[in-house]
């Protein structure tokens, strides 16, 4: 879960360095990571089968 | 209806000043996610209070919807900026739903303390509702044509020291809570109800 801080930090730092693209790349990647652990997290606790 | 010359001139000025104003606006937006943070790390290091795992993605998800605003001061106001603190606005609602939902039974009790009578998940739930109706305002009244691109050459706020400090101090509270986040949970998922730092307790322990 830590990294997913890192997965931020990325963006960030090529949005300050002026890198626009790989910026928004970036926090596409950020955002899937940030959706997928929540959906783990759901199916996790509450344990269901798909 | 005619136009005069003059009436350009203004309208054009009002779209200047507009601009500055909104561009403005995102620096205090970024601010304000800044503060949140800085108060729940705060409330973490002297409180004691150590976040649980959907406390933690509210956290990241808060900071993802100021990602918008950090591209909108370094690279002029755009819609799509707008479009990617919606989305993280979005994911992190439904985050602190669903921890809503959690403790919603009368007497089945809360996680944390409240603050102004409120659980800080029930606070992140408002504050996500208020950036998804500001975001889509935003796109809705500040629409891009050619001469919103001339205007986002003319108000650039990169080069402002005051702006920059802002930007770094975010920044820098990712880092921070990169790296609380590691000492509490390591690189596993966090437990449901955290009550020390792990990484931090083996190496002392291993000393």
């Amino acid at each position: 879960m830590a990294f997913l801080f890192l997965f931020l930090l990325i963006p960030c730092i090529f949005a300050v360095s002026g890198k626009y693209n790989l910026a928004k790349i970036t926090f596409w990647v950020f955002l899937i990571a940030l959706g997928g652990t929540f959906i783990h997290h759901i199916t996790d606790s509450i344990n269901i089968q798909l | 209806m005619k136009y005069s010359a003059n009436d350009s001139k203004q309208t054009s000025n009002m779209r200047f000043l507009a601009s500055k104003v909104i561009i403005f606006s995102n620096v205090v937006d970024l601010l304000g996610v800044f503060v949140i943070s800085a108060m729940a790390i705060l409330i973490q290091l002297f409180f004691h209070e150590l976040p649980c795992p959907l406390c933690l993605l509210q956290r990241i998800g808060l900071m993802g919807v100021a990602f918008g605003y950090v591209l909108n001061i370094m690279h002029g106001n755009r819609a799509n900026h707008y479009a990617y603190s919606c989305i993280a606005a979005i994911i992190t609602m439904f985050i602190s739903m669903r921890q809503i939902l959690l403790h919603i039974v009368p007497g089945s009790g809360g996680y944390g303390d409240p603050i102004f009578g409120i659980h800080m998940y029930t606070w992140v739930f408002i504050i996500c509702i208020v950036a998804i109706t500001w975001n889509l305002l935003m796109i809705i009244i500040y629409p891009e044509d050619l001469r919103h691109e001339r205007l986002i050459r003319k108000v650039k706020l990169g080069n402002n020291k005051f702006i920059k400090v802002a930007v770094i101090a975010y920044i820098l509270i990712v880092a921070l809570n990169f790296a609380l986040a590691f000492l509490e949970c390591g690189t596993t998922q966090c437990p449901d109800d955290p009550t020390q730092y792990m990484i931090l307790n083996n190496y002392t322990k291993s000393l």
